[in-house]
This record gives structure tokens, C-alpha cells and sequence, in this order.
């Protein structure tokens, strides 16, 4: 294969690999933040503004 | 494959959670700073999340496939230049710590702060018109995604988009961001399990060896390295660098993430971690792209190659999977860029031809409209208009159109004492002309005089309108720092 062609492929399993760890740590982890923004937002629940 | 029930079942259930949960956060906007900015309570994990399912919808799929299939390799060089861009503004806060320490809720609000309320504004209508004709493709990418993936013919596809616009409409003009943000996460969380469906699917059936080989034998050298590639080069490089930097700070879907977040330090930190996902983002589809150049040939059309190789690849259940995915990273993007674009024409726009603001109930009702307006515009402008060039070079653009003046007036306000309200005039103007100029001119390229060609070079144009921005920033601050003295009450980002 072409140099190159390895080269970019080996940036993009590693830009892969990163994408998808980020987004397993911030699945987990945004859930407790979703958790706190809601229990320290006010419930509106009369005629929204 | 074709889409089967169980597909179905996972895709409708989908939906109704999605749709249910965005209504459901609609009982959380008790003011206006929880309708445009959920409050601002938004901590670092769910910030990432929302900022990365904003930047990721089906129309980032098509446009970065699309790039893969007719460039190969040599396109990857994006996601580089997108990581490095909004890693840097995440790293020194570069523009986006001290909007977010003035507590605005829309960039041209800090228009009015810094220079006047005609600059503000001025750039609410240059940003609006440069948002809103850069979501006007949206619509029409993700119908070509869903005829291809679903096996269905276009008419069908364009009544399901109708039905998607208008459940994201329906969420986003009830909740505001507290419904963006939480749909966001559910979104997130189903786009990257779709993303990596495809992906695995597409490693299962497609071999290395043969992507490298389709690749060099189509495109040669100029498949890995974008210098010697005719679409890129040095000046687009150079180009999408410093719009990314740009957009990173002053796009205003993207930057709502920021002035979103608990306090300024969470909003470098959002910045810093989403670049991390930046070159995946990029080079997850356009890998795709360049394994359908493999699999299926070069005689396909680039756009819909990709959505016909994952309709080919895709096992049964996880093609609903997959949709699902894309619908979700769909629906996140289009309600952000809603919210985004109805609010700055209502706060920025409308507003301004009045002496005080409307109250907080006004302007959310005014947003709401505007919403479903532009939901409207985007089934019709996507149906009509025939872009130039590849999608991905329309959209940066189109984004020019706006972030070449706002990266003049807002880094030049903060960083740069000289800079005055006429400065702030000729960024916003200069930088517009450049995007405006290709987008009109592009389409009688043939019939333009050699001397004025250059304009339809969409790299030319892009850099131009930086430059142009730039200069009139600089030029028109400095001829008329007498007549004009600058404003001093926000150098510095703190009100003296």
C-alpha cells in the first residue's frame, strides 16, 4: 500500500478510536449533568411565558 | 438490505422518546435566559454532548462523504484543521471566555455593547441571512440520505422530512434550549452508536487494501496530499483554518454551547473536549465516502454514494439503528440552529428598530414564530436551489458570509483597543461582499470579464472575505479614530 495511504489511515483509526472514547465518557458522565440541570431548574408548571 | 419492520419499530420508538422527552423539558423555561440559554447551568459532560451533536448532523455525514468520495485521502487534512482550530479557542478561550463572562445570549448583542445598536444591528441581518442560507441545504441532504439508505423514492422521503421539520420545530419552539439540550444528550448518545454501526459495517465489507488501491489508481497523489490536490491547496487550507477558528468562536449555534455553560472556565473546557471528537467527526464519513469510491466505483453520484453503500452494508435491525442515528444527529442540529437563527432575528434584528427591548414574554413569542418560519423556508429552499461546487465548500461559504465580519468586530472589540464603531461597519460589510459575490456571480462564471473570474473561485472568495474583514477593520479604525474615538467601556471584556 501507498505511504500515504497508510499514514492516513493510521490518523484516522486513531481520530476514530478518540471520537468514539470521548463519546463514551461523556454519555456516562452526561447523564449525572443532564440530572442537576434539571433538578436545579425551576419546574414552570403553569402557562409557559 | 431493504428497511424492514424491525427497522421500522426501532426508528418510530425512537422518535416518540425523543419527541416525548423534548416536550417534557419545555416545563423547565421559567425566563428568557432559560428559553435561549437553558439557564446557564449546563455542566462540561452534557456541554460536550450538545456542542457535538449540534456540529454532527446527516448533512456533516453527506457533505465530509461526499468530500471523501471525489478527493480520497487528501480531504482527512480537514478534520485535522477543525481539531487544531477549536482546540486552540478551547485552550485560550479565544473570544468565547469573555462573551461568555458579559452573559450575552447572541453574538450581535456584544455588537451593541462594544460599538452601537446599528452595528448590532447590521450584523443580526448579515448573520441571519448567512445562517439561514447555510441551513437551506439541510433539508434536501438529509432527504438524499433517507431515499437512499430506506429504498424509498423521493416523494415518500419528502413527506417524512416534512414530518421530522416539523417535530423539531414543535420541540424547539416549546422548550427552547432546555429542550435542545436534553434531546441533544439523548441524541448524542443514539448518533454515536449509529455512527459506529456504520462504521463496523463498512470495515466488515470493505478491505484496506482495496480503499488504497481505489484511491491511488483514481486519484493518484493527488488522493493523499491535499497541496497537490486541485480542490484544496495552500489557500484553502489556509481558508478553512482560519474559518474554523471563526466559526469555533462566533458561530452562533456552536457558541450558544458556550454561553450555555456554568461559567466561563466550563465553556473553554466544553470547546477544549469537543475538538478532541473534531477529526472523527470529519474522518468517520469521509472514510465511508472513500469506501464507497471502493466498493461501489467512481460512475456514482458523490452524493448519494455513501447512503447506497450503507443501505448495501447495514444489517437488518441496525439499519434502524443507523437512521435513527442520523435522524437524531438531524434533529439536534436542525433545533440549535432553530433556536439560534430565531433568535437572533427577534433579539438582533426586529428588536432594534425599537428604542427598549420587548419584554421577555414578547420576544419568546416573536423566537417561536421566526422558528416556524424558517422550518417553512427550509422545506422550500431546500427543494429549489442547485448548489455550486460540493456542499461542503457552500456551507463554508455561506458561513463566511457572517464570521469574516464577526471575527473582525468581535476579536478586533476585545483584543484591540483602536478598534471603532466605523471599523465595525466596514468588517461586517467588506467581509460579506466576497461570499456574496461567489454566490451571485458563480452561477455566469462564463460570462464574468477574466479580471473579475476570480471571485468564483470558492477558496479565493473565502480567504478574500477574511481579509477584507480584516482590513476593514484595521483601515477603517485607524483613518477615523478622531471623528469616531473608540468606545472604551468593554476593553478588556469587563464593563469599566
Amino acid at each position: 500500500m501507498n505511504f500515504g495511504v497508510v499514514v492516513w489511515l493510521l490518523i484516522f483509526a486513531l481520530s476514530a478510536a478518540i471520537f468514539f472514547i470521548v463519546a463514551a465518557v461523556v454519555a456516562v458522565k452526561g447523564l449525572g449533568d443532564l440530572r442537576t440541570l434539571l433538578r436545579h431548574s425551576k419546574r414552570n408548571d403553569g402557562p409557559l411565558p | 438490505m431493504t428497511f424492514s419492520t424491525i427497522d421500522w419499530l426501532i426508528l418510530l420508538a425512537y422518535l416518540g422518546f425523543t419527541v416525548a422527552a423534548g416536550l417534557c423539558a419545555k416545563r423547565y423555561v421559567e425566563n428568557l435566559s432559560g428559553y435561549m440559554v437553558a439557564g446557564r447551568r449546563v455542566g462540561l459532560s452534557l456541554g460536550v454532548a450538545t456542542f457535538a451533536a449540534t456540529e454532527l448532523g446527516t448533512i456533516t455525514f453527506m457533505y465530509f462523504s461526499e468530500l471523501g468520495y471525489v478527493t480520497g485521502f487528501s480531504c482527512f487534512i480537514i478534520g485535522i484543521l477543525a481539531m487544531l482550530a477549536y482546540m486552540f479557542v478551547g485552550r485560550t478561550g479565544f473570544i468565547i471566555e469573555r462573551l461568555r463572562s458579559l452573559e450575552v445570549m447572541t453574538i450581535p448583542e456584544y455588537y451593541e455593547m462594544r460599538y452601537s445598536r446599528s452595528v448590532r444591528l447590521l450584523g443580526g441581518i448579515i448573520l441571519f441571512l448567512g445562517g439561514v442560507l447555510n441551513m437551506g441545504i439541510f433539508l434536501k441532504f438529509d432527504g438524499i440520505f433517507l431515499s437512499e439508505v430506506m429504498g424509498f423514492g423521493p416523494n415518500a422521503l419528502a413527506v417524512i422530512m416534512v414530518i421530522m421539520i416539523i417535530v423539531v420545530v414543535l420541540y424547539t419552539v416549546l422548550g427552547g434550549m432546555f429542550s435542545v439540550v436534553v434531546t441533544d444528550y439523548l441524541q448524542f448518545v443514539v448518533l454515536s452508536i449509529g455512527v459506529l454501526v456504520a462504521l463496523i459495517a463498512v470495515l466488515v465489507n470493505v478491505d484496506l487494501t482495496s480503499i488504497g488501491n481505489a484511491v491511488m489508481g483514481q486519484y493518484g497523489e493527488s488522493g493523499v496530499n491535499p497541496l497537490v490536490n486541485p480542490r484544496f491547496g495552500w489557500m484553502f487550507i489556509v481558508w478553512i483554518l482560519i474559518s474554523n477558528v471563526a466559526a469555533g468562536a462566533l458561530w452562533q449555534p456552536g457558541t450558544s454551547k458556550a454561553l450555555a455553560s456554568e461559567n466561563p472556565k466550563v465553556a473553554k473546557k466544553v470547546f477544549f473536549y469537543t475538538s478532541l471528537t473534531f477529526a472523527g467527526r470529519a474522518m468517520i464519513p469521509m472514510f465511508i465516502g472513500v469506501a464507497a469510491l471502493a466498493y461501489l466505483g467512481p460512475n456514482e453520484s458523490p452524493t448519494a454514494a455513501m447512503p447506497k453503500l450503507l443501505r448495501i452494508v447495514t444489517p437488518r435491525g441496525f439499519l434502524g439503528l443507523l437512521v435513527a442515528g442520523m435522524l437524531a444527529a438531524s434533529m439536534s442540529t436542525y433545533s440549535a440552529y432553530l433556536l439560534a437563527w430565531s433568535s437572533v432575528i427577534t433579539r438582533d434584528v426586529i428588536a432594534c428598530f425599537r428604542a427598549k427591548d420587548f419584554d421577555e414574554r414578547t420576544t419568546i413569542r416573536i423566537t417561536r414564530i421566526f422558528a416556524i418560519l424558517i422550518g417553512a423556508f427550509l422545506l422550500i429552499f431546500g427543494l429549489w436551489y442547485q448548489i455550486p461546487d460540493t456542499a461542503f465548500q457552500y456551507l463554508f461559504i455561506t458561513g463566511a458570509m457572517y464570521t469574516a465580519g464577526a471575527l473582525g468586530c468581535v476579536a478586533a472589540g476585545i483584543y484591540w483597543r483602536k478598534a471603532n464603531i466605523v471599523g465595525a461597519y466596514a468588517a461586517l460589510i467588506m467581509g460579506a461582499i466576497a461570499p456574496a459575490g461567489f454566490l451571485l456571480l458563480e452561477k455566469s462564471a462564463e460570462s464574468l470579464p477574466a479580471w473579475l473570474a476570480f471571485i468564483t473561485d470558492v477558496n479565493v472568495s473565502g480567504l478574500l472575505s477574511f481579509v477584507l474583514a480584516g482590513a476593514g477593520m484595521y483601515f477603517g479604525s485607524i483613518f477615523t479614530q478622531k471623528a469616531f474615538p473608540p468606545s472604551m467601556k468593554l476593553v478588556g471584556g469587563t464593563v469599566e
